[in-house]
């Protein structure tokens, strides 16, 4: 147990410090996520990703979740300057930077295979978010970096909604081809692309 | 045979027909729509680019958005249906994205080193991931001592009383509940079963990983986790009972009508469901057998979902020697409000969806009405005989 906190407790952490609205909130959120990892590990299917990738997987979704249902609470004041909450957490960064290493999961370093194995995930997807086109790379970046809705999206950039929508889901349809077809291991090996072609990369 | 009252949902007169009318449409929708031999489900009209466009948005918007349940019950449709199965991989990608947009912020210093978790937080978590354990292996003993349990025959359910039966029937109190037990050999069976599981959940270093193969199937899920829990079966009279008298589950239960003799108000016996649990029991009794290349299907309406549609709830068994059966439902979908169970004739193997119609049981769930029409609960280590 405490291996296990020692290898993804810096993955969850700083997943969960980026997705809380208020600070309060995380520690709450990482103990409800590492619970939801207890109990949903006989579903890991090594087939289909590393560790790393199932345990962010399952981080992200908890962390949507409690979003959501924050949102029917109340609605946090997002809107009252998207601009600057983009700005603040760094959205000139991942849409623009170039490079950036791996060292994505808090603290913990690659310490396995498995670990090492998604850093090289995580330095392809990198290079992957390249090709994609520009309006796509900023939705999809405001929209899992930054956990923005459609509508948020939409209003900060002035695109129509469906097209934000469909930026985003063309953008990792995109991503998830190209990281299916990597013949290292992507984490996304285990499916089996059902449509040749995805639109959405531009080739260089 | 003793004949019962049908339950307040269940028209006391009319054919079958009638009843679907009454009830649920889409049953007459799939009484007489045309099987189309090249969908996978039988299904036709169905256009199967829309099918993957709009699965494909759903997913997209589940790893981004998240999705209501509503949405994620239309997924898993859309999913059976293609028959492809679950799909998390736009899920997967986005985490990785993730992880990736992080790293290059982080190089690129717009928001810093990450903080290292505190030391208050990982002691938190580290004593509810031991309470976590804790639980599950006082729930895999109680499973231990359930799988010992003698299974208890039809015989027993119609009157388990010392005088029906014959022989000495005692009562402990085991994990809060009363369970009768018919002989000194069941202690023999439940000791072996608790050595096993002690074995299993004690040895030395239980807590952590045993092969060094993965963190997931060990230190979380291994030891303590569902892994051992599935080498642990548990009779399904042991598990229904434990389920049923378990204060934290609701029982739901729906008394199944014979279709063919509705007039008649012949009982089949009855699906328990716990919907928490999204699970539940068939005890039946009384199907009659059918050729060898057929089988009995059982299928849930979910009220949750899309009413076109049943939820494939597994085949059944049955042979002319056949008592009563107690048989675990493990519905393929996740089930959000059962309100009907059906049972049909479909080849054997079973079908996607019902093929022809042949339907020959149906209950509706009784909610709020548990002990009506007949005594569904009996008291703690009994389940009432079908009839």
């Amino acid at each position: 147990m405490e291996e296990l906190l020692d290898r993804f407790g810096g993955l969850v952490y700083a997943l969960a410090r980026r997705f809380c609205y208020q600070s309060s909130e995380v520690d709450d959120a990482v103990q409800d996520i590492f619970l939801a990892i207890w109990k949903s590990a006989e579903r890991y299917d090594r087939r289909l990703g590393t560790e790393e990738t199932f345990v962010a997987m399952v981080t992200r979704r908890r962390l949507i979740d409690r979003r959501r249902r924050a949102a029917r609470r109340a609605m946090p004041t997002i809107d009252a300057d998207l601009n600057a909450i983009v700005s603040q957490r760094g959205e000139s960064g991942p849409a623009n930077a170039a490079g950036g290493g791996p060292g994505a999961r808090g603290g913990a370093g690659p310490d396995s295979g498995d670990a090492a194995e998604f850093s090289e995930q995580v330095e392809r997807a990198q290079r992957l978010l390249a090709r994609l086109r520009p309006e796509q790379q900023r939705a999809i970046v405001l929209s899992v970096y930054h956990g923005l809705s459609h509508e948020e999206i939409a209003r900060m950039t002035g695109m129509p909604l469906g097209t934000v929508k469909t930026h985003v889901r063309r953008g990792l349809l995109a991503l998830r081809e190209a990281m299916a077809a990597d013949p290292a291991k992507t984490g996304s090996d285990g499916h089996k692309a059902r449509r040749s072609g995805a639109d959405g990369t531009d080739d260089p | 045979m003793e004949r019962t009252t049908p339950d307040r949902a269940t028209p006391a007169t009319g054919q079958p027909r009638q009843y679907f009318q009454e009830f649920p449409q889409h049953h007459e929708q799939i009484l007489t729509t045309p099987i189309d031999p090249t969908r996978p489900d039988g299904n036709p009209a169905r256009t199967p680019s829309t099918d993957i466009s709009r699965a494909d948005e759903l997913r997209a918007d589940r790893a981004t958005v998240g999705i209501s349940a509503e949405q994620q019950a239309e997924l898993e449709q859309l999913e059976l249906r293609s028959g492809v199965g679950a799909d998390d991989s736009l899920d997967r990608t986005a985490a990785v994205l993730d992880v990736a947009f992080d790293a290059r912020v982080r190089a690129t210093g717009g928001v810093g080193q990450p903080a290292a978790m505190p030391a208050a937080l990982r002691a938190r978590l580290l004593a509810s991931g031991q309470a976590w354990a804790s639980q599950r292996r006082v729930e895999l003993a109680h499973r231990a001592e359930l799988s010992a349990e003698p299974r208890l025959h039809p015989a027993a359910h119609r009157d388990p009383s010392p005088e029906a039966t014959g022989q000495g029937t005692r009562s402990v109190r085991a994990s809060g509940r009363r369970v009768g037990w018919g002989s000194a050999r069941v202690w023999g069976g439940w000791a072996a079963a608790a050595c096993l599981l002690l074995a299993l959940v004690l040895r030395p270093g239980g807590d952590g990983p045993r092969d060094g193969a993965s963190l997931l199937s060990t230190g979380a899920g291994g030891a303590n986790g569902p892994a051992q829990a599935r080498m642990l079966p548990a009779s399904p009279w042991g598990q229904l009972m434990e389920l049923r008298d378990n204060p934290d589950t609701t029982l739901e239960i729906a008394p199944l009508w014979r279709l063919e003799s509705w007039t008649a108000q012949v009982s089949l016996g009855r699906v328990h469901w716990f919907p928490g649990q999204g699970r539940g029991f068939l005890q039946v009794a009384g199907l009659p057998p059918i050729d060898a290349d057929e089988q009995y299907q059982l299928w849930v309406r979910d009220g949750g979902r899309d009413a076109a549609f049943l939820v494939n709830a597994g085949v059944i068994d049955v042979s002319a020697d056949d008592g009563e059966k107690l048989i675990p439902i493990q519905p393929s979908l996740r089930v959000f409000r059962a309100d009907v169970f059906l049972i049909s004739i479909e080849r054997r193997g079973g079908n996607p969806q019902p093929v022809g119609g042949r339907f020959v049981a149906l209950g509706k769930v009784s909610r709020g009405e548990l002990a009506a029409p007949e005594p569904a609960s009996g008291p703690p280590g009994t389940i009432p005989p079908v009839r």
